[in-house]
This record gives structure tokens, sequence and C-alpha cells, in this order.
């Protein structure tokens, strides 16, 4: 089923949206103003993703748009949470996150699939909560990590907050390995999704260490998680470029058959 | 020359070596996915320089964990560790309601790291029995019927591994197969199987198991159609054959045929559910059942007979015998599964979960108040307010 176009419209009003954020985040130089205008932009990203999710009639994370825009809500939730209970500026640099993930997603179909069984699974919508709430907390981190460099006071530990992430991200591997064993019969195939969020684990399995036992400053592990989360970044969308018979991974490529004619 | 092998095994400095050699290792193998296919990974991921990788990093963390392992244990004492000696910041208050004493947060927090570490072992003897006994197979059961599965019966997919004991045996009587398609389209929005296992209830679905015990496991893997049929021949008056044929004639077109057991001709069938024809091509509108076709090939040993497009119901005569097709039952293809580790696995999946859950709440705090020289002193290690 096509996208509607009242929605089409109003995606490219978002991509204006946030063009427009860009500019303002170069002019203006009050921090509090960029957060606030970085939240506007998220408001607005609310609609689309409400939107999806009542045409759709399912959670929206099928394909590489829907996907896009739940990993901005999921992601606009954790900046909330740390915007209003810690009043920190989380959403100061949302804007260029939102722009970027709104602009690979026009590459790819917007059309609304079904959710086939392979998909309706409890363990599915956790193991996904959990992949876009880690995603939303290392952009934090790495938001917050560029204002650390930036020597910008903050009360805010990166350490701290990446232990949390690890978490997220730790549970988002379990219940996907533990899916995996549901829906094939054994728990791990080296599927390249699997592969790319195994290293991811390892690599902030790595900086945690090298952070508690060296222990390293703020600015250091700052400099460090920069480059971890553009890591992480391209493993969240690299999936876009394989073929679509090497995973299984549905979620980011164009709707397959799960049951195969024999 | 055995405490230098023992703090070189041990050092954090082989950790982190091991820690990015096996990131590497992931990434090297997601890169090659983009050109083969997941066998040829799969291949490469058992090959001995990745296991030898896994080994090390075994060992490093058994040797750190012991290691660290009295001073982890420590932490977790309910008397005070750091102060008063070793604080990092210290208040006064002449008030007089402040009781003398301390107090010990997040206590535990060090077992976190104990289960968490602990934890690779179990997940290491858990994918070890999973690779030593991971063994499938398979079987079909339609709608209302009732099976004795055994071992000889069920069809291995795989070889059977060296832990792999026979599949158990059991009785499978299904009574329902709840299906559901996406408009026209081949998908299943909904398949389900329900029923009964020795007399117990029992549900399954693609992503639904159920054990049959401990390290047996069954689920759905596939759905068809499977059709029911007469054989008869003249100037007798009961059928001589009668029967449902366990074959797939699903998705729709799929070729599948079987053999009579009194005669040596082989029968091609290809079922159309929802049958319509366009320019001369047989095709169906849906994967329900509205208006199934069947398009039949018969041939005796390697002689073609004839190719006919039939209703359920028409009688067929095929030299000395006539073939009447008379219903089509929904099957399923169920898999077992036989996997030692999976359940170590998951318990390793839980330790994970508890170490991490127990250790991000932050490092054990401490804060201790005393009276001296008529003051009372606040002492606070790794606590930010008391």
């Amino acid at each position: 089923m096509p996208e509607s176009k009242i929605f089409l419209y109003f995606r490219i009003f978002s991509i204006f949206l946030n063009i427009f954020s860009i500019f303002l985040f170069f002019t203006i130089k009050d921090i509090k103003k960029k957060n606030l205008i970085g939240l506007l932009n998220w408001l607005f990203l609310i609609f689309l993703w409400f939107g999806r999710l009542f045409t759709s009639k399912h959670f929206p994370f099928f394909g590489a748009y829907e996907s896009s825009l739940t990993i901005l809500f999921f992601t606009g939730i954790i900046l909330l949470y740390f915007n209003l209970k810690e009043k920190l500026p989380s959403f100061y640099f949302y804007p260029f996150l939102s722009l970027a993930f709104l602009i690979h997603s026009v590459f790819y179909s917007k059309n609304i699939w079904a959710m086939t069984i392979s998909e309706k699974s409890i363990i599915v919508y956790i193991h996904l909560i959990f992949a876009y709430l880690s995603f939303g907390l290392n952009f934090l981190i790495f938001s917050f990590s560029i204002l650390k460099l930036n020597k910008k006071e903050i009360n805010f530990s990166i350490i701290n907050n990446l232990l949390v992430f690890y978490f997220f991200y730790t549970s988002m591997l379990i219940f996907g390995f533990f899916y995996r064993f549901l829906l094939f019969g054994k728990v791990v195939s080296f599927d390249p999704v699997e592969t790319i969020h195994l290293s991811m684990f390892l690599i902030y399995t790595t900086l945690i260490h090298i952070s508690y036992f060296k222990k390293w400053n703020e600015e250091r592990i700052a400099k460090y998680q920069i480059f971890c989360f553009i890591l992480f970044l391209i493993s969240y969308r690299i999936i876009l470029f394989f073929p679509p018979e090497a995973t299984y991974h549905i979620i980011d490529i164009e709707l397959r058959m799960h049951i195969i004619p024999k | 020359m055995l405490n230098r092998i023992y703090n070189f095994i041990s050092s954090f400095k082989l950790s982190i070596f091991l820690t990015i050699s096996c990131a590497l290792y992931y990434i090297f193998l997601s890169i090659w996915s983009l050109k083969s296919p997941s066998i040829v990974i799969q291949n490469i991921s058992k090959m001995l320089p990745f296991k030898l990788v896994y080994t090390f990093l075994l060992i490093n963390t058994f040797f750190c964990l012991t290691k660290r392992l009295p001073e982890l244990l420590k932490s977790t004492s309910k008397n005070l560790i750091y102060l008063p000696e070793n604080y990092d910041w210290i208040k006064e208050r002449r008030d007089g309601k402040i009781k003398e004493g301390f107090k010990v947060k997040k206590r535990f927090s060090s077992l976190g790291t104990i289960f968490l570490h602990f934890s690779f072992f179990f997940l290491a003897l858990g994918f070890y029995l999973s690779n030593q006994s991971h063994t499938t197979g398979k079987f079909l059961v339609g709608e209302g019927e009732e099976l004795l599965v055994n071992n000889d019966e069920i069809e291995k997919v795989s070889q059977p591994k060296p832990l792999f004991n026979e599949f158990p045996d059991f009785k499978i009587k299904l009574n329902k197969i709840i299906y559901k398609f996406w408009g026209e389209k081949l998908l299943f929005r909904e398949l389900e199987g329900k029923g009964k296992i020795d007399g117990k209830d029992f549900s399954i679905k693609i992503n639904k198991i159920y054990p049959l015990n401990l390290y047996n496991f069954i689920r759905i893997t596939s759905f068809g159609y499977a059709p029911s049929y007469l054989l008869l021949i003249e100037n007798y008056p009961k059928p001589l054959e009668e029967g449902v044929i366990k074959i797939f004639l699903f998705p729709p077109g799929t070729k599948s045929f079987f053999k009579t057991k009194h005669f040596p001709h082989k029968i091609y069938l290809s079922l159309y559910p929802d049958f319509y024809e366009e320019n001369g091509i047989f095709k169906s509108k849906s994967m329900e059942p509205k208006n199934p076709k069947i398009l039949i090939q018969v041939y005796r040993n390697k002689v073609f007979l004839m190719e006919k497009l039939i209703n359920l119901g028409d009688l067929i005569k095929i030299e000395e015998f006539s073939i009447d097709f008379l219903n089509l039952f929904p099957i399923i293809e169920v898999e077992i599964v036989q996997d030692k580790g999976f359940l170590i696995i998951l318990f390793s999946f839980l330790l994970i979960l508890a170490g991490l859950l127990l250790r991000f709440s932050g490092k054990r705090g401490e804060i201790l108040i005393r009276k001296e020289d008529g003051v009372y002193k606040i002492y606070g290690k790794n606590v930010r307010e008391f």
C-alpha cells in the first residue's frame, strides 16, 4: 500500500524544518535555545511517527523509512527524559540526526506492508525497543561528548551513562539471540547483523574496561566515544547495503517471504 | 617463570588485545557476508584461529577474575571497607539529632561483575553442548490427525552430532491449524497448530516452540494442503485404496507426486487453490482453497499417459483404475530440534542481565558518621550526597 499524500507532504515539511533548525543552530549561540529548537523538531516528528503507526496498523519498524522514524522517536524520548529530569540541553544536536535519517530514508520504499508471523512476537518488540533506546542513549552520550570536548561545563557522567547504554545494548542482543532460537532453532548464525553488533558490543566492552582500569578522564572517554558512535551509527544502517539473501533481518530491507516454497 | 606466565595470562593488556581481536574478527565476518552466503560465513566462524581467540579470551577472563575475586568479594561486606581513611568528602554538623554509625550503599554491585564474567563460562559450555548435539528432524501432520511419532519416523534434516540422543517418542494429536494470509500474497498473518501431545495441550507457531523435554523442542516450519483420494477398480464394490497423501501442494503451482500402493503409476499434482486462467496460463487468485483445481500428470514408469486439469470430486480413469481426489486438508511440517546447550545458554543470558543490572547502579558507597570533639563528622566515599 503506498504512503498517503498527507504524510508525504508532512515529511517534506519536516526535512525543510530540519534544514532551518540546522541553520538556526549555527546562528544562535545560546545552548538552551538550541535545545528548544531540537525539542520542537522532535515534536513535529512525533506526528509523522504516530501517522505511520495509525496508517500501517503496526509498530513502525518495517523497512528503512519506518525504522528511521522509530529511531528518531525513541531517541527523542531518551533526550526528553534527560531534558526534564536532569535539566540538561539534551536536544541541542538532535536536528542533525533527524535530518540525516530523514534524508537517508528518502531513498527507500515507503510502502506499507503487513506484519507477518515472524515479526509478531513480544520478544521482537522488546528486542527492538532495547535497540532503539540504546541508540537514543548512545546519541545522547555522543552529543555531550562533543560538549565536553568543547570545554562546556555539563553535569553528565559519560562513563555512568555508557554503563546504562551497555545494559540496554546487551539486552537487545540477548533478546535477539533468544528469538533467533525460537524462529530458527539455533541461537547464533553469524548473520551480518549479528556479527556487526557483536563487534560493536566488543568495542564498547573494550572502551568501558579501559576507561575503568586506566582511570581515563571524561574528556579522553569523550574522544573515543565520538569515534565509537560513528561506528555505531554505521552499524545501524549498514544492513541496507547487504544483499537481501545475506540476512534474515527484514527490519531494514524489503519484505521477503518467510516460508520459502519447497 | 610461572609467575610471569600467570601475570601475562591474567593481564589487562591481553584482555584488551583479545576483545579487539574478536571485534575485528566479527567485522571481517560482516564484510565477508557481502559476497558469500551464510553457510560460508558459518564455516569460517568454526575455523581454528577463531576458536583459539575464544579459548584465550576465556582463559584470560578466568585468571583476571581469580585475581580480582578476593577484592570483589570483600566489596560485598556489610562493614566499612574504605572509611574512615579513604574518604572523598567530609562534612561537619553540630545538630544533635544525627545518629552515629555507618551506611553502605550498592553493597552487591561488585557481585554484578562476578555474575557477568562467570556467565561467559556457562555461555561457552552452552555453545559447546549446542554444537555437539544440535540435530534437527521433521515430520508432517495434518489437521485432525493423531500420530505416534518415534525416532525412526522423523526425517533427519541434519547429520546427528556426537552428543545426539534419539528423538523421544511421543503421541501428537493436531486438533486445529489456524492459518490466515495477507490478502492475495504468500504471507502468513497467522499460522498456529493446536492440539495435544501425550495428553497435554500444546500450541506451536513458526516462532513459538513447545518443549518435549529439557533439550528437544518442536515448532512449525511449513504449511501446505494435502489431498485425500479414493482409488477404485471396475467390478469391485469397495475402494482399493483410500487416504490422505502427505505431500505439500503449496504454494500454488508447486508440483509434487505420489505413487499408488497397488499400481506402478506415478501421479504428479499441482494445486491452484483459487483457480483462474490467463492467456492459457493457470494461476491462483489467492492462497485460500476457494475454487481449487488440480493439474494432474500421470506416468507409468517413464511413459507419459495423460495430463488433465480436474476439480475435487472428479473421477479420473487411468488405464485399469480410477482415482478421485475428494478433499484438501491443511497440513504442517513440524521441526524437532535437539539442543542440549540451549537452556545453559539461556541461563547464562539471565546471569549476564542480572550482572549488568547489579553493576550499572554504580560503585559501592559508604557513609560514616561519628562524633569528634563534640562535632558530628560525616565521611563519604563514592556517594554523591548525604
